[in-house]
């Protein structure tokens, strides 16, 4: 591809920005918010505690992750399914109602894009209940390689025990549906 | 490479023997002599590669030590350096980039500029939403990534990035993952690898091994399992198999056509399946067009550039036999009767006899040997079909098996006054 260089220097700057455009966009969202982010905390239980290549991280399974919808609503598993979330009095999130097109969004709640989307099923009568399923997408906390050991063993014994969805995470939303994880931390203030 | 090193060592030898003799002027020797070093000299040396794959090795180990050393210190730094850090190899990529671009440096520049360009952006972005803890889907983070590397592949031509380019193309093909993705992706990498498929094109054997999981991975990220993806499926071995025998015809070996004996395999394996099986052509339930129109494009696409490589060459039957073979898988769209069992049979045992026989007149071996291994599939496919009775299978069997001896008894007669 012969080009002059004064003509690649200019293409190759303009694909520089482009590459910064996403991070710098998406640090100024975060940092420097137009609106302040809204808190929640969701329950969570946690699995799968380290990979060789990021080292210490905990898989999550988020609640809630099922939600009542009207009778003969359906959602198309392939395609984009958003969550909008109401904070309740204690801090805690709560699933308001699926929607497949941002439209069906009002400007000012609060949403989130979730994937594992599909219908739940009652095998007791083989009926279809009319409530979905759906998984957050904040699955993943990453750990401090010193504090981690204590966090999963403290994990590993909440999932053994009765109270195994007795851990929190927190997590920021902002406008357009980004989201950024806080904090993992014990209910009562343990860690 | 190493083929040319020796032809050209071994001519050089030879050059002042073939003074000596007296077959060649002396003038003209040196003369010889002169651009075969010269060539030679351009050729990089055995040690240079080794000395090469050695430093890259050290690289990689040198590279993986300091992301594990970062791993263990990483949430002791404060968040600006953790993102300067993740900059950095984004950064050293913009420097090698504009050096290269203003020095106008050698290939083995450009291909490290496009390799760290593309892996800084994937860098930065994972380390940002890991520093952020925003959670993701891979295949979008994968999208991303693959789009910003678009103007670094294009930039400086590189056949590293390509190849990684494909390569991390298959991470758009996930259940959840929307079809258009990959056919968005297919189509930014496609005016690069159809420039690199011309015959005198730079690397142009690579990108025909490039070309073949590229068509994969769209097949697969652009119809999947979900659509009836024998039609395209269908068309892609038409146009690897029309591309590879113009190949072939024109002096190359099946190693520089490398798509050619797979899209024949996948070809008899698809007729031989839907010569046993309805349900190998049979139209899946239809989803919603939002998601129909990415297949429609995709197929449409493959049987344009399957016709207009088509149309480039001389008709004959061998060629016109992989459109019928695509026709064919049209006929459900027409009909629900399952017919194409039948079909699939007939499809089979003809595109076997067009193959041997166009094999026999023009004494094309991989012709012949393609028509074989048709009759081949069919009559094992039929041997084994418990639909069929043992007495029509015997009766098949004996006929097929005296049409052989009568053939080769021919064959022989027709050598032999040869």
């Amino acid at each position: 591809m012969k080009m002059r260089k004064n003509v690649q220097i200019f293409l190759y700057t303009l694909s520089l920005a482009a590459i910064l455009w996403y991070p710098a966009a998406t640090i100024l969202k975060i940092e420097f918010p137009k609106e302040p982010p809204v808190e929640m905390k969701f329950a969570v239980r946690a699995v799968d505690p380290y990979d060789p290549l990021r080292g210490r991280y905990v898989r999550l399974t988020v609640f809630p992750n099922e939600i009542a919808v009207p009778e003969g609503r359906k959602f198309n598993r392939m395609g984009k399914v958003f969550l909008v979330l109401e904070k309740k009095r204690d801090g805690f999130a709560r699933a308001v109602r699926l929607a497949e097109d941002r439209g069906e969004i009002a400007p000012e709640e609060i949403f989130v894009k979730v994937g594992g989307v599909y219908r739940l099923y009652n095998p007791k009568n083989n009926e279809w209940k009319n409530a979905w399923h759906f998984t957050l997408p904040f699955s993943f906390f990453y750990l401090n390689e010193l504090d981690a050991p204590e966090l999963e063993a403290e994990l590993s014994n909440r999932s053994r025990s009765t109270k195994d969805k007795d851990m929190v995470l927190t997590v920021q939303f902002f406008k357009d549906g980004l989201f950024a994880v806080k904090k993992l931390e014990a209910r009562k203030g343990k860690k | 490479m190493a083929e040319k090193r020796e032809f050209l060592t071994w001519i050089l030898d030879e050059l002042p023997k073939l003074r000596a003799s007296g077959l060649l002027p002396e003038e003209t020797e040196k003369l010889l002599a002169d651009h075969y070093r010269a060539e030679l000299d351009t050729l990089p040396a055995p040690r240079k590669l080794f000395a090469a794959l050695l430093a890259c090795i050290g690289i990689v180990m040198t590279a993986a030590g300091i992301v594990l050393f970062l791993n263990y210190n990483w949430d002791m730094f404060p968040k600006a350096l953790r993102i300067g850090i993740s900059a950095f190899p984004l950064l050293i990529g913009a420097v090698l980039g504009y050096v290269t671009i203003a020095r106008a440096k050698s290939q083995l520049w450009r291909e490290a500029s496009a390799v760290f360009t593309a892996t800084g952006a994937a860098v930065l972005i994972a380390m940002l939403s890991q520093i952020y803890h925003i959670n993701g889907e891979l295949h979008d983070y994968m999208f991303l990534v693959l789009l910003l590397a678009v103007p670094p592949l294009y930039l400086f031509d590189s056949c590293v990035l390509s190849a990684l380019y494909v390569f991390f193309s298959f991470f758009l093909v996930t259940g959840d993952a929307e079809p258009w993705r990959s056919g968005v992706t297919a189509l930014c990498f496609l005016p690069l690898l159809l420039a690199h498929l011309r015959e005198n094109a730079k690397c142009a054997v690579f990108y025909r091994y490039l070309a073949g999981f590229t068509a994969l991975f769209a097949l697969m990220g652009c119809c999947g399992a979900r659509y009836y993806t024998v039609l395209p499926g269908m068309a892609l071995c038409g146009l690897f198999i029309v591309s590879g025998t113009d190949l072939v015809g024109r002096g190359a070996g099946l190693l520089k056509a490398p798509w050619l004996l797979p899209a024949f395999a996948l070809q008899t394996i698809l007729l031989a399946g839907g010569s046993s099986d309805d349900g190998v052509f049979e139209m899946p339930s239809r989803p919603g067009m939002h998601e129909l129109w990415v297949y429609w494009v995709f197929t449409a696409a493959v049987l344009l550039l399957f016709f207009l490589v088509f149309m480039r060459r001389r008709l004959s039957e061998e060629r016109a036999l992989n459109v019928l073979f695509v026709l064919l898988t049209l006929i459900p769209f027409a009909t629900d009767m399952p017919v194409m069992r039948i079909v699939c049979n007939v499809a089979l045992g003809l595109g076997g006899i067009i193959c041997l026989r166009g094999g026999f007149v023009r004494r094309s071996i991989l012709l012949f040997n393609g028509g074989a291994v048709m009759v081949a599939t069919l009559t094992a496919c039929r041997f084994f079909d418990a639909k069929i009775g043992v007495l029509y299978r015997s009766a098949g069997l004996i006929l097929l098996g005296i049409g052989f001896i009568i053939a080769n008894v021919v064959f022989m007669k027709k050598s032999g006054r040869a």
